[in-house]
């Protein structure tokens, strides 16, 4: 039986989940310094690491529920347990922006499960309404038919390609976000991508 | 998985583009330089694969979602001092603080009680599925005095508070 990619962000689960293998234990974590500085109650560092993270958890809940409003209150919950975590973060273990992002999956998991059949996603508000400059009507549309063959995908299928396509996660990381094995992942990836493929069969040559 | 520094047969490649997408650089770290040593060896099949992954990779880039906004921003800046301070607090009061902490809580045992039934309940309450990402207190990060000033300076007498609570 394969087992899930051990982590750091497990370990207090109870559930009996190892230590992490020293081939997944990430101490060159990019955000190690701003946590340490929060955790020392630095205004400075606070507004730095909500101006790196909220984009990027505002995005993945986004993506995840398909609801903006939801994905703002995600997003926002998400950083306040950071507040709450940096102080008495262990560096070494697990990087801080997998934490983070598991974190999100786990409300966005919990929103899910609570929605009732019918609850629709607005997918129009889902998507960037002023075209990029490099970008004109027709790309919104196809991003719209994106948006919607996404919300068609099983959950976790789902889960997959966004943290690996647009969150661009490692594997490793990933894994861990979602509590799987590294197996479990591709396997994840590759329906989700096949779905995707034939849901826009008239977009991808 | 297959291992790292194996051969990379074709199934392996083209199961990795189905998976990760036509960007070999985004594929798992300990397989790449075999992929690539294997689309030297396979160009043209190589290239097939990685464009027919890269057609769909370029197809999801097309679904932007909007930037937030400058209110979402206020409500986790505002809060953001307030619930360190208050983590800061906790986390020093279920360890003790180290030396400091402890003599305070021998001397005033009965100081940290209101505290420590007062401070874990605001803000928000965890949700069952994100107990999972809270680990215990690391006393070592903590600074016992500088955070110990603090505990004290918030400290009102139980009595005052018994008295709250009966209405008086």
């Amino acid at each position: 039986m394969l087992r899930p990619v051990t982590d750091a962000l497990s370990l207090a689960s109870g559930a009996g989940v190892a230590r992490p293998a020293a081939s997944s234990a990430r101490p060159d974590d990019p955000d190690a310094d701003l946590v340490r500085r929060i955790g020392k109650g630095d205004d400075l560092a606070i507004r730095a690491l909500t101006a790196r993270k909220l984009p990027r958890l505002t995005a993945l809940a986004a993506r995840i529920l398909g609801d903006p409003a939801e994905a703002e209150d995600v997003a926002q919950e998400s950083l306040i347990r950071a507040w709450r975590q940096a102080p008495v973060w262990r560096f070494g273990e697990a990087r801080f922006d997998t934490w983070l992002h598991r974190v999100a999956v786990n409300l966005c998991r919990d929103r899910l499960r609570r929605r009732r059949p019918g609850d629709a996603a607005d997918l129009d508000a889902l998507v960037d309404p002023g075209p990029a400059p490099d970008r004109g009507l027709e790309a919104r549309d196809v991003g719209d038919r994106v948006a919607a063959a996404m919300a068609t995908l099983p959950p976790r299928q789902r889960e997959a390609l966004v943290l690996c396509h647009y969150q661009d996660l490692g594997n490793i990381e990933a894994a861990q976000v979602l509590g799987v094995s590294i197996e479990a992942l591709e396997s994840l990836l590759s329906r989700g991508r096949r779905a995707l493929r034939a849901a826009l069969s008239d977009l991808v040559p | 998985m297959t291992a790292g520094r194996a051969p990379l047969e074709a199934g392996r490649f083209r199961a990795l583009a189905e998976a990760y997408g036509g960007d070999i650089s985004r594929w798992p770290e300990a397989e790449r330089a075999s992929a690539e040593a294997w689309l030297a060896r396979n160009p043209r099949e190589g290239a097939a694969e990685l464009e027919a992954a890269r057609a769909l990779d370029d197809l999801l880039e097309t679904w932007r979602t909007p930037e937030p906004a400058e209110a979402l921003r206020n409500r986790v800046l505002i809060p953001a001092p307030a619930q360190v301070r208050q983590a800061r607090r906790r986390a020093f009061v279920l360890t003790l603080g180290g030396g400091a902490g402890l003599a305070a809580a021998c001397l005033a045992g009965i100081l940290v009680a209101p505290v420590l039934l007062s401070t874990p309940t605001a803000g928000p309450a965890p949700s069952p599925s994100s107990q999972i990402e809270e680990t215990a207190p690391s006393a070592a990060l903590i600074p016992s005095d500088e955070v110990l000033a603090e505990v004290l300076a918030d400290w009102e007498p139980p009595l005052a508070d018994a008295e709250a609570d009966i209405g008086v």
